[in-house]
């Protein structure tokens, strides 16, 4: 590690960078400017770092400083100069908030239920700010219970940050029963965790309609999609309230519409799971329940093998039987 | 509580903003207040402080700028063990966080506030007011469908709040069903299983138990013991390793990253993978005829390359369950 980098380290050069893009206000800063007086850039260049090695870590910070609220806004002057400037919505909090020591908790304990520790970090981050909000020595409140959220998709991440930049996204997806791969291209809208499975609501821009994914059968990096000769993301329209609601209907309609009937042999881990009562002389008990996909719910069931019986509908016990051929077939 | 671990850089850089603004609204504060309300060591808060003051002397040096900056009172830092600011700061508001910050927070908060039995709705009402002018979008980026709660989680809750021992029917992962008593310590909702974490005295230790394979849970009218008591120690993981575990290597498609999640970095390794996503990894499982079930699960897209024990257990589980197996039971078990 050289001497410049043990000095200028991360908070230092973020905040430097902060500082000075702040204070010359609305009329902005070229990156010529800041490469002057920044001093971790300023040093990097007098012992001679490319000006393209400093360009690249000015990008990085500057999208470290974006990745914790501050916008960058770039404006072209007459001389066809770009200018940074950080606007005053930044900083717009509603007046007078404060935050007491139970908000402060639970802020902490929202930050901690996120198994992703990508997340989890930038969470805590964010939180560690807010504490500015609260007033120290307030004593705090034990809460008993500590939810987490799973998430080990790794296409989770970069679809969270595509969903914030509304950045076109392309992905190759597996349908459920298929061994074919197709490439999608969408814009990605929002995630929604559904009995510990991912899923991605989209718009679809080939098939012009909105189409859900589980994150789980993605089985390529997800790729951001830029116009030709652009470096910038192909951005798109946010959706309206009116196409998430619709999306979201739809949804529940198949989910209404999805029922299986399945006998449950009693005591076994799936009677434990999934009935309730006593009720029933036989050694098997009916039970109904209604499923958003039908392969996730043949991969349910599976766990507990001869015990559940899939009574209707036939292709629900088509998916159930097809993979556990699949298994023999993989350990014959 | 102060961190066992020191903060990152960005972690720093948040607590160099925050000590600025709390500053500017409540006025100076004691280093021991600081560690306490931020939750950060005193080597963060030296670091955050000292480095802040380097930037501000080099910046002076500069021709260029007006006399403006933020700057901590080093000496009464150092003599008196009192943060303040001796100079006009050139933040004046607190920053907003970033959307994804707020998404995630939000979203947190409201997997917080689905619990059953949660009673601050109204704290969480104005946190999300707050969060949702950062997050700069109309809808919910990021959410999480609570699962539903097992019937067994009252009496396991008034437990934990009384300090009381539970009895329960419970179905262990061998398929023994037996009734226990259980000195109950926390639950971990997930959104795919509950979890709970007792000291069972029979055991003499914490264990992890799954919520959905107990039944009848009911509050007895005796203290958990003091053994229970001092389980401060609880490990996080739900699957804790054992000595006797057997270490099966397992090939796996995307569909079933779930498998090897709990033992190994999932993204490192997919990010490394060549054909479709498909990855190996060894996992350790504690009953090795439970490797049926974990792995026909997934329909072929998990599989087990060794030992191959294991592989004849899981051949076996799926021959029983398509009726292709007369004795219905593995010999070898």
């Amino acid at each position: 590690m050289t001497e410049a980098q043990e000095k200028w380290d991360v908070p230092a050069r973020l905040f430097n960078l902060l500082a000075t893009v702040i204070m010359v206000g609305r009329k902005g800063i070229s990156k010529e400017q800041i490469f002057k007086v920044v001093p971790a850039y300023r040093d990097d260049l007098a012992k001679g770092t490319s000006e393209e090695s400093v360009s690249k870590k000015f990008e990085r910070d500057k999208t470290l400083l974006r990745e914790n609220g501050f916008s960058f806004d770039v404006n072209v002057n007459d001389h066809n100069i770009s200018l940074y400037s950080i606007p005053q919505r930044d900083f717009l909090w509603p007046e007078g908030t404060k935050l007491n020591a139970q908000q402060l908790q639970l802020l902490q304990l929202a930050s901690k239920v996120w198994s992703e520790a990508a997340v989890s970090k930038e969470a805590g981050a964010a939180v560690i700010r807010l504490k500015a909000l609260g007033m120290a020595g307030e004593s705090e409140q034990v809460f008993s219970l500590q939810p987490q959220i799973e998430v080990h998709d790794p296409a989770f991440l970069p679809l969270s940050h595509a969903i914030a930049e509304r950045a076109v996204v392309r992905f190759q997806y597996r349908k459920p029963g298929q061994s074919a791969v197709l490439v999608r291209e969408v814009h990605p809208w929002a995630m929604k965790n559904i009995g510990g499975q991912w899923m991605l609501t989209s718009w679809d821009t080939a098939r012009e309609s909105v189409r859900n994914f589980l994150l789980k059968r993605i089985v390529s990096k997800i790729e951001i999609v830029k116009p030709e000769n652009s470096s910038e993301p192909r951005r798109f329209p946010a959706p309206t309230q009116e196409q998430l609601e619709t999306a979201e209907r739809e949804l529940d309609e198949l989910v209404k519409g999805n029922l299986a009937k399945l006998e449950i042999l009693k005591g076994s881990e799936a009677w434990f799971r999934y009935v309730d009562s006593e009720s029933g002389d036989g050694e098997w008990v009916t039970h109904e329940r209604h499923f958003m996909d039908l392969y996730l719910l043949a991969e349910e069931l599976r766990e507990f093998g001869p015990d559940v019986r899939v009574i209707e509908p036939p292709a629900l016990l088509e998916a159930v039987n097809e993979g556990y051929r699949k298994v023999m077939d993989a350990h014959a | 509580m102060p961190k066992l671990k020191g903060l990152d850089g960005i972690e720093r850089f948040n607590l160099t903003l925050a000590l600025i603004a709390y500053i500017e609204t409540h006025g100076e504060l004691t280093v021991d207040e600081a560690i306490r309300h931020f939750g950060c060591s005193k080597a963060d808060l030296d670091a955050a402080v000292r480095s802040t003051n380097e930037v501000v002397s080099e910046s002076f040096a500069s021709d260029w700028r007006e006399d403006w900056f933020a700057h901590f009172d080093i000496e009464l830092y150092e003599d008196e063990g009192i943060i303040d600011l001796d100079d006009e700061p050139f933040l004046t508001q607190l920053p907003k966080v970033s959307p994804r910050q707020a998404a995630a927070l939000s979203t947190g908060l409201a997997y917080l506030a689905s619990m059953p039995g949660f009673e601050f709705e109204a704290e969480v009402r104005h946190l999300q007011e707050l969060l949702g002018k950062a997050m700069r979008m109309r809808h919910r980026m990021i959410q999480v469908q609570p699962v539903e709660a097992d019937p067994d989680v009252e009496a396991v809750r008034e437990g934990i709040l009384n300090g009381k021992r539970i009895e329960c029917d419970y179905r262990n992962q061998r398929g023994e069903r037996k009734v226990r008593q259980l000195d109950p310590l926390r639950i971990e909702p997930r959104p795919d299983f509950w979890y709970l974490k007792a000291y069972c005295p029979e055991n003499q230790g914490v264990r992890t138990f799954r919520l959905d394979r107990m039944r009848d849970a009911r509050v007895l009218d005796q203290d958990i013991c003091e053994e229970a008591k001092s389980s401060s120690f609880m490990n996080d993981a739900v699957y804790v390793a054992s000595e006797t575990d057997t270490e099966v290597l397992v090939e796996v498609d995307p569909e079933a990253y779930r498998l090897i999640a709990d033992s190994t970095d999932v993204k490192e390794l997919a990010n490394k993978a060549k054909v479709s996503g498909t990855v190996r990894a060894t996992i350790r499982v504690g009953y090795l005829p439970n490797i049926g079930h974990l792995i026909a699960k997934y329909g072929g897209a998990a599989r087990v390359i060794e030992p191959e024990e294991a592989r004849r257990y899981v051949r076996k589980y799926a021959e029983r369950a398509l009726g292709l197996e007369a004795t219905g039971k593995d010999e070898s078990e």
